[in-house]
């Protein structure tokens, strides 16, 4: 029986080297597709963004359970800090990747130690009380933040000297980052620390029983999503040039749990994937109606209603459906 | 020193209410000790105290001579652990996942193993990757006592770990009772069957309105089955 669950987990670890060959086959192909249409390119690099914001919070919802209504903080605190230091220290991207992460790394590991002792709804309205003071904090430092105009006259970003200013690089930079990020959270999940975070989601008293330190982990979790939310803000200052305090705002917030949701919370795929689709609706259906919103929000009720694994959860039942039907299958098991 | 889980004088509080009224007993390792009595007399609360699970505690517990103190999951790293009434599994982890995610390993080369627990268990096998939150209740019982033994403890304790459960589930429970104590697991049982508790128990404490009343043997409980039975029946 432990060989069949091995070969089970094989079958699971392929089902998500499968998946990211297919994201990455799908990335890869875009530009050649678009070719003619540059406007797509920028779109689909805005998309790319999206997910990687989106996949830090599953990282953090997803996996412990907490569920952030402030995530959009620490988006645009990286946003914030790559620009600031870009202006002042460096506009390596590596050196301001990796400068940035450590500033979250150290501010989100200091606020996270009060959060994570929260649960439940008390810990939504914390963070989300954190992301509006970080927004206000953009106003009372105006002269540093640029205030309401935002921050402005990032210079390019550059890699050992040379700049980065082909949209197709951006591109690939994105798409990369994506993998990388998704990789690694994949990774994470198989590992002891996934599974315990697993648990702790599942229920945190029995995990104490056995021994975890629930707050620690809880900690680690956040840090994780913080520090990954952050790399969405710099690659987003970096490639747009400018940031703004919408970033930080509430609404931004909301935005990325409809992603998540609407992708599947815990699925790591699934928040990558309603951060996509979310990114591409957005554009077309708003160039249809000023609406648009109250479209989203009743897809919104209808996706917790109807399909609470969200689209990827709802595609992956179907497909489990599909192939428990199969005839050969039943009779080779 | 002899391995031994100690009982100082405890008393329990939740609120301004005092459960636990001066509780002195030990458990040696590899033993089962079972706490005996009606519903509402402080055989849980007992086993919650010792996970750091009520509000306030007086007396001591010693484990090994150092004092079982602190938060519940630096309780369990100390070695001790619980396996609750109310089971709870890790619902949506498969059966593996569960065992996995217990697994604490000593470094001694004498740890339980999944495969051991499988032998013990036949059933988890076949479910391993079954969603946890799906079985029966029994095979859940079977996980949650299992999922507490892969944390390789010092000290084991199980609430009425055979409530509400079939006959061929309840001899799996007291394998694993036997199994724990073979590897020089120390077991605290709170038990409202006399059989069970007879089948595998070491002492006996009989506990009444937070107190110990009576304490017994193995050989005196045996002798005095039916006025143990007699107790554990309302009237």
């Amino acid at each position: 029986m432990i060989a069949t669950t091995l070969s089970e987990r094989r079958v699971r670890s392929r089902g998500s080297l499968i998946g990211l060959a297919v994201i990455a086959a799908a990335g890869l192909f875009l530009p050649f597709a678009t070719a003619d249409q540059p406007f797509l390119l920028m779109l689909a690099s805005h998309a790319l963004i999206a997910a990687i914001l989106a996949l830090s919070l599953d990282m953090l919802t997803g996996n412990t359970g907490l569920l952030s209504f402030g995530h959009a903080a620490w988006y645009g605190f990286g946003a914030y800090v790559a620009g600031l230091l870009s202006k002042s220290v460096s506009s390596d991207i590596a050196v301001l990747v990796l400068l940035t992460l450590a500033a979250t790394l150290l501010v989100s590991g200091a606020i996270g130690a009060i959060l994570v002792r929260q649960v439940g709804k008390t810990f939504a309205i914390l963070t989300l009380a954190l992301s509006q003071i970080m927004f206000a904090l953009v106003f009372v430092f105006s002269d540093i933040t640029g205030g309401e105009d935002g921050l402005q006259g990032i210079p390019i970003a550059t890699f050992f000297g040379a700049q980065i200013v082909s949209p197709t690089v951006w591109y690939a930079i994105l798409l990369g980052a994506l993998l990388l990020a998704l990789a690694g959270a994949l990774h994470i999940r198989r590992a002891p620390l996934g599974r315990a975070w697993l648990a702790i989601r599942e229920n945190s008293e029995r995990a104490r029983f056995i021994g975890m330190n629930v707050a620690l982990l809880k900690l680690i979790s956040y840090m994780i999503s913080a520090s990954l939310a952050s790399l969405a803000g710099v690659l987003f200052v970096l490639f747009n040039g400018a940031t703004s305090p919408d970033l930080l705002h509430w609404l931004e917030s909301g935005k990325v749990l409809m992603y998540v949701v609407l992708g599947g919370v815990g699925t790591l795929f699934g928040p990558v994937i309603g951060a996509v689709v979310f990114t591409l609706a957005e554009h077309y259906v708003s160039s249809f109606t000023d609406a648009w919103l109250i479209y989203f929000g009743a897809l919104f009720v209808l996706i917790v209603i109807v399909a609470p694994g969200g689209l990827f959860g709802g595609a992956a039942r179907l497909a489990t459906r599909l192939s428990a039907r199969k005839p050969g299958r039943r009779a080779a098991q | 020193m002899n391995a031994v889980l100690r009982y100082e004088n405890l008393s329990a509080f939740y609120g301004a209410s005092q459960i636990l009224h001066g509780l002195s007993f030990e458990v040696p390792a590899a033993s089962v000790v079972c706490l005996l009595g009606l519903n509402g007399m402080g055989k849980t609360t007992t086993l919650r105290a010792t996970m750091g699970l009520v509000d306030r505690t007086e007396g001591r517990i010693m484990l090994n001579g150092r004092e079982l103190a602190g938060p519940t999951f630096r309780r369990a790293q100390m070695g001790v652990t619980l396996v609750p009434e109310d089971r709870k599994v890790f619902a949506n982890l498969t059966v593996e996942e569960n065992l996995e995610v217990a697994r604490r390993p000593t470094g001694s080369g004498q740890d339980f193993t999944i495969a051991e627990a499988v032998k013990i268990f036949p059933r988890l096998g076949e479910r391993m990757d079954q969603k946890a939150g799906t079985m029966s209740g029994g095979e859940q019982q079977m996980l949650v006592v299992a999922r507490a033994m892969l944390a390789n403890p010092a000290y084991m304790m199980l609430d009425e770990p055979t409530e509400g459960l079939s006959p061929s589930y309840v001899g799996a429970i007291a394998q694993s009772i036997e199994e724990a104590r073979n590897r020089g697991i120390g077991v605290i049982l709170v038990e409202q069957s006399i059989p069970l508790a007879l089948s595998v128990g070491d002492a006996f404490h009989v506990v009444e309105n937070g107190q110990i009343t009576r304490s017994l043997a193995r050989d005196e409980a045996l002798a005095d089955r039916e006025g143990l039975e007699r107790m554990l029946t309302v009237e």
